[in-house]
Order: C-alpha cells, then sequence, then structure tokens
C-alpha cells in the first residue's frame, strides 16, 4: 500500500488550519499529522513528527514562516516547505526561496492547485503560482532586475556602512582598514548585501546607493 | 438556519464552514469572497448570520456590514479580522459582534452564542 504524505500545517489562524485539514481529509494519499500555530512550533513539530511535507504560512508570530522554513530544511532537507499565504510580493518570495521552500502559493488557489502543489513538492518538484513562476524566471534570466525593491530582510547598520564604502570606490581592503574588521569580514558584508538587493555587483551596490540616497556624488572620489 | 461566509481566503472559508457544520443545527451555507458578492447574496438568501471578513478586494467587510445593518437589519453580523483593532471600527459600521481571526474556535463559538444562535459543543472527535 502507497504511503500517505505527512504534512504538517503551520499557520496561525486556527480557522485556516481547519480548512486545510478539512480539504486534505477527503485526500486518501494524504495525512495530516500535526498541526503549529506560529514558526517557533513548526520547527519543534518537525523535528518531532518528520513529515514529508509542512504547509507554511508566512507571517506568524515568535518566528516567521521564512526564518522556520530556513531552520527546517537545513536540518531536515527531505522535509519539503510548501508555501502558502496571502502574499505575492517580491519581498516575500525571494526570501522564501531562497530559505529552502519548493513551492510557493497563495492562499486563494483552488483546492486542486493545493493538493496537486502538495504532490509535486513531495516528489521533489518546485510548485511556483504562475505568477510567482514569472517573478522568479525575471529575477533570473535579469539578475538585479529586481534591485533595489525592499526585502523583508532589511540591511543591518554595518551593512550599510559597507554598502556607503563601496560607493565610494573603496577595495574591500581598504573598508575593512577603514571599518578595523578583517578583509573576510567584509567580504561576507559584501556578499549579504548583494544578497539581500538582489545585485549581482559592486557596481550595482555602488549605483543602488546613490540610486537611493545613501551616498551622494560628493562622496565619489574623483577618478 | 442561513448563514453566509463572507472572507477572500477559500481556506478561511473552508474552516469556517467545517466549524459552522459541526455545531450549528443543519445550517444552510452560502460562500462570498467579497463585499459587494456579500452584499448580493444577502439579498437573495437572506442569512440569519453573516461571518465577515474585514479585508477583502472590490468591498471591503466594514462597508459591506454598514449596506447589509441599514437593509437587513435581523441579520446578525458577526465581523472577523486578523487585526484585533478593527473592533471598534466593526461595530461602529453595525456588527453585532467582533472575533478575531487568531482567536480560538471556541472563542468563536462563544461569540456565535452571544449572538443568541443555537450552538451546541464541538464533537472533539471532529
Amino acid at each position: 500500500m502507497k504511503k500517505s504524505i505527512r504534512i504538517l500545517i503551520a499557520d496561525d489562524h486556527a480557522i485556516v488550519r481547519r480548512g486545510l485539514k478539512a480539504l486534505l481529509a477527503t485526500e486518501k494519499d494524504m495525512a495530516v499529522v500535526g498541526e503549529a500555530e506560529n514558526g517557533a512550533e513548526a520547527v519543534e513539530k518537525a523535528a518531532a513528527l518528520a513529515p514529508d511535507v509542512i504547509l507554511m504560512d508566512i507571517v506568524m508570530p515568535e518566528l516567521d514562516g521564512i526564518e522556520a522554513t530556513r531552520r527546517v530544511t537545513a536540518e531536515r532537507p527531505e522535509t519539503r516547505v510548501l508555501v502558502l499565504t496571502s502574499f505575492a510580493a517580491d519581498d516575500k518570495v525571494f526570501p522564501a526561496v531562497k530559505a529552502g521552500a519548493l513551492g510557493y502559493l497563495l492562499k486563494d488557489s483552488s483546492p486542486d492547485q493545493l493538493l496537486e502543489a502538495i504532490r509535486q513538492v513531495h516528489r521533489g518538484e518546485p510548485s511556483l503560482e504562475p505568477s510567482i513562476a514569472r517573478k522568479v524566471l525575471q529575477e533570473l534570466s535579469h539578475p538585479g532586475g529586481g534591485a533595489g525593491k525592499p526585502t523583508a530582510d532589511p540591511l543591518t547598520a554595518r551593512e550599510l556602512e559597507v554598502l556607503r564604502l563601496i560607493s565610494q570606490g573603496l577595495s574591500n581592503k581598504e573598508i575593512a582598514s577603514k571599518i578595523f574588521v578583517a578583509e573576510w569580514t567584509v567580504r561576507s558584508h559584501v556578499s549579504n548585501i548583494l544578497g539581500k538587493l538582489h545585485l549581482a555587483s559592486r557596481t550595482q551596490a555602488a549605483l543602488y546607493a546613490l540610486k537611493s540616497g545613501l551616498a551622494s556624488l560628493e562622496d565619489v572620489p574623483p577618478g | 438556519m442561513r448563514i453566509l461566509i463572507a472572507d477572500d481566503q477559500r481556506h478561511a472559508r473552508s474552516g469556517l464552514r467545517a466549524l459552522i457544520s459541526a455545531t450549528l443545527p443543519q445550517p444552510d451555507i452560502r460562500e462570498a469572497a467579497d463585499g459587494l458578492e456579500a452584499e448580493r447574496l444577502c439579498e437573495e438568501f437572506e442569512p440569519d448570520l453573516v461571518l465577515m471578513d474585514v479585508r477583502m478586494p472590490r468591498e471591503d467587510g466594514l462597508a459591506a456590514t454598514r449596506w447589509i445593518k441599514a437593509r437587513l437589519p435581523r441579520t446578525r453580523v458577526l465581523v472577523l479580522s486578523i487585526q484585533p483593532g478593527n473592533r471598534a471600527d466593526a461595530l461602529a459600521a453595525g456588527a453585532d459582534g467582533f472575533a478575531c481571526k487568531c482567536d480560538t474556535p471556541d472563542s468563536l463559538l462563544a461569540q456565535l452564542r452571544s449572538l443568541g444562535l443555537p450552538v451546541r459543543a464541538e464533537d472533539p472527535g471532529l
């Protein structure tokens, strides 16, 4: 007999969890093994129950769904995460995908779409709502095309400082000397900055800093 | 009992339908995905109770509540929202009650009882 897909539902709204349970109860190849009402509980229950698939809401108290996804997929990569959310915004989609979510579906998707998405991610195949898939493809084909859009993961104060220094044309070594850290630390900051802003190069980062007012042309030394 | 569930989230509507089916006697349930559809169905269906989400496309739940209470004063409207802060606005719009979506189902059932609905205890096996 084929094993059921074991599913954990993580959503802070009891009514939504109930609705999902009612839907999944109609499917012979699916079994809800647990529920979580916040991201921290999702991580705990994922470790305890070892579900095949987690239906993960994003906006939850204690720990959001993106961080919960990151922790779950780091600890147990065989658990697939299908994000189920009201948000189609870039600042949720890309962090969710980067955190390891294999699927991303909006909450107003049809029952059939949801059931198919669960089966797809269980097989290890990505499942993205068509409008989400377009955004991701656009980002892949034009890296940095989404540059500058607000992210769910804002730059830290140190990252902002490094970004300003990049826009002044300083090398990693010069930045490290200026802010009294090791050069590898600066490389790490630069990597985080490019990742958070969906940028592909220092040049794009410098332009972003100028465009967003973090730096001005007066700061740029004469070439 | 005629019940209208108005929420743009399909799974929220399913959850409310499951809860109502388990706790109210022989409910006749209809669903609306936005405020305008809720108003249209209220005119046709004249529900005893509307479970009304606030944030919906085309017309929000507060505007729909005002519309419904002006035309169907005997229809009870329980506004549901993820923002507890919407309570005052919901009551000002004429809602008969307010519940936060993060409340437990028991808490929601208590609200329905306070509106005079014949809510029975939920079967713990469900």
